[in-house]
């Protein structure tokens, strides 16, 4: 379970996310939608436990994060989080497959069948600066989805990839709550929100 | 380079404070007594009982009492400088007496003190002799060069020998007043007999006195000096300005020496900080990455320690293999005591230990300290780095 309970976050003086309350059950998905600069990505680092918010609470579980020390929440961050970059944040010098294997650890085998999964079967020993955009971000799907956590965040999983691929990404990512885990996702397109049992309209300030 | 530099430079330091240290000790701690000159075959010669005394000397190492006779060199055609009014050079026989002892042995000159600079040490079966002095004065005190493998007539407590010169002693300034001529103890004692030997050997007219320090070389012979009053026709001297030199050079580089050690420590931790630091920096959005897919900051830190520690042993091997090509070209010469003193750079292996320590360690170091950094700047600032 994630939840947010008047959560307040910004940047200097400006305000990105004032007085937000959520909860996500474990078998749900949320889709939070909206323009670009609304503040989704803030969200998600929040929930992702990749910044802290100023004010209010936030839960993982029955962990208050924001009573937790820095090395509690980097523990809790490991255990239950997996996440994926609106731009995807690859390692440039190793390939694609290792890109997965040497983050996560998984056998290569189960990197390479995710990534035959996503169209990339013959980009496999591509280093990043030899994919496109699209191929990048399967790669950061695959690496995100391949880590055994229960909760997936996911910023902007679908752009950039044609409707074919994103369905098939989509599809993977929604995977994740038949089992019992938790999906977070951001977009700007509503179709993309269809899939999601809970969507959160937001609006930038 | 870094790393080279702390090998190197420390090491030069070192070896020239030991190599110092070592010629001040073996060459500058030397106390000399001998005759003043009033003639020789002194009415008083040492006793036995002064040598003890001196030998009790705090700081006395070692006492090396000398028996010195004469030995009469005849030359039956010597030209000798033309008197005033006279229109050439005289030409007559010459008998010219040098002072001269046996080598090793209780009472000989010690062996330690003979080093050739050319020919060789005489061996019991053939009459030769061991130049002592250079320039080799002669009666007219014209310096005489007396060449390796001249004969000469020569009498020792009036035995007659015909004698060849074997070798040519290095010049030592202090030892070099003690005998002019050093003979083979065997041959002496085969020439003279046992009883004229012991007449002409046995008594002490010459002391060689090893200091323990060079620092201690004033205040012993002060002392030496004060033991030596009964015999008011011996000097005692000691190379005093050599002394001072070596007490200044002591004095003035060991406070350096410790200065590059130190500048060299602290260039080198600062270079690999700094090397280590812009490499972190350039890189820190990798430690990002790691943790925001699940990486704790620990597990990050000691990623890229183990990254840096690869770094850091390769840069050791490479600094070590540099350090033993550059440390032969390190070689200093000083100009002492009319000789040469060369000071090789020698590496010890604390050197390469310490080099390899202080870079894990700085390595560790680095990697704490980008743990710390990054986790203030904030893993979102940290990614947009990217």
């Amino acid at each position: 379970m994630i939840r947010l309970e008047g959560v307040n976050k910004g940047f200097g003086a400006i305000r990105i996310v004032e007085g937000m309350d959520l909860t996500v059950e474990e078998g749900e998905s949320l889709c939070l939608l909206g323009r670009s600069g609304c503040g989704k990505s803030t969200v998600l680092k929040l929930m992702a436990l990749l910044d802290r918010p100023d004010s209010g609470r936030l839960f993982i579980g029955e962990n208050d994060v924001t009573k937790m020390s820095d090395s509690e929440v980097d523990r809790l961050r490991s255990e239950q989080i997996a996440y994926t970059f609106q731009e995807p944040l690859l390692i440039p010098y190793v390939s694609a497959v290792e890109n997965i294997t040497m983050v996560t650890g998984v056998p290569k085998k189960e990197a390479v069948d995710m990534l035959s999964r996503l169209g990339l079967s013959e980009r496999l020993d591509y280093h990043p600066n030899k994919l496109s955009g699209g191929e990048k971000k399967r790669v950061d799907v695959a690496r995100a989805v391949l880590k055994p956590s229960p909760i997936l965040i996911a910023d902007e999983p679908l752009s950039n990839l044609d409707p074919k691929t994103g369905s098939i990404v989509m599809e993977i990512l929604k995977s994740r709550t038949e089992k019992g885990g938790i999906l977070v996702y951001s977009s700007v397109e509503p179709s993309e929100a269809k899939v999601a049992t809970q969507v959160i309209e937001m609006e930038k300030k | 380079m870094g790393l080279t530099g702390w090998i190197v430079v420390p090491a030069i330091g070192q070896s020239l404070e030991s190599g110092f240290t070592s010629y001040a000790n073996q060459a500058g701690t030397y106390v000399v007594v001998e005759s003043n000159g009033n003639g020789f075959g002194q009415d008083k010669f040492i006793s036995n009982d002064t040598i003890a005394q001196i030998a009790s000397i705090t700081g006395v190492q070692n006492v090396y009492p000398v028996a010195v006779n004469i030995t009469n060199f005849y030359f039956p055609n010597y030209s000798s400088n033309p008197p005033p009014g006279s229109n050439g050079p005289i030409v007559r026989g010459m008998t010219v007496a040098y002072s001269s002892a046996v080598m090793g042995g209780p009472l000989g000159f010690p062996v330690n003190f003979v080093d050739l600079t050319a020919g060789q040490v005489p061996t019991a079966a053939e009459p030769e002799f061991i130049i002592n002095i250079l320039p080799f004065p002669d009666f007219d005190n014209n310096m005489r060069p007396f060449a390796i493998g001249e004969a000469a007539s020569v009498s020792i407590s009036g035995v007659d020998l015909t004698a060849t010169a074997a070798g040519i002693n290095s010049y030592n300034p202090l030892m070099a007043g003690i005998a002019d001529v050093l003979w083979n103890a065997t041959l002496v004692r085969n020439q003279l007999g046992e009883k004229l030997y012991d007449q002409t050997f046995s008594k002490v007219s010459s002391m060689i006195i090893k200091v323990t320090t060079v620092g201690k070389v004033a205040s012993v012979t002060e002392q030496i000096t004060n033991a030596m009053t009964a015999y008011p026709d011996y000097l005692v001297t000691y190379d005093q300005s050599g002394v001072t030199d070596l007490l200044s050079v002591e004095s003035s580089t060991a406070p350096l020496y410790n200065i590059i050690g130190v500048v060299s420590l602290v260039s080198l931790i600062s270079a690999l900080f700094i090397v280590s630091y812009i490499a972190v920096k350039r890189r820190s959005w990798e430690a990002g990455l790691l943790v925001s897919q699940g990486w704790t900051w620990n597990r990050v830190t000691a990623f890229f320690w183990q990254y840096f520690v690869i770094l850091a042993v390769t840069s050791w091997l490479l600094s070590i293999l540099l350090s033993m090509a550059v440390s032969p070209y390190a070689t200093f010469s000083y100009q002492v005591y009319g000789s040469v003193l060369q000071i090789k750079t020698s590496i010890g292996l604390f050197s390469y230990a310490s080099a390899g320590l202080i870079a894990v360690a700085m390595t560790a170091a680095v990697s704490l300290f980008m743990k710390w950094k990054l986790r203030k700047i904030g893993l979102d600032s940290i990614l947009r780095e990217y």
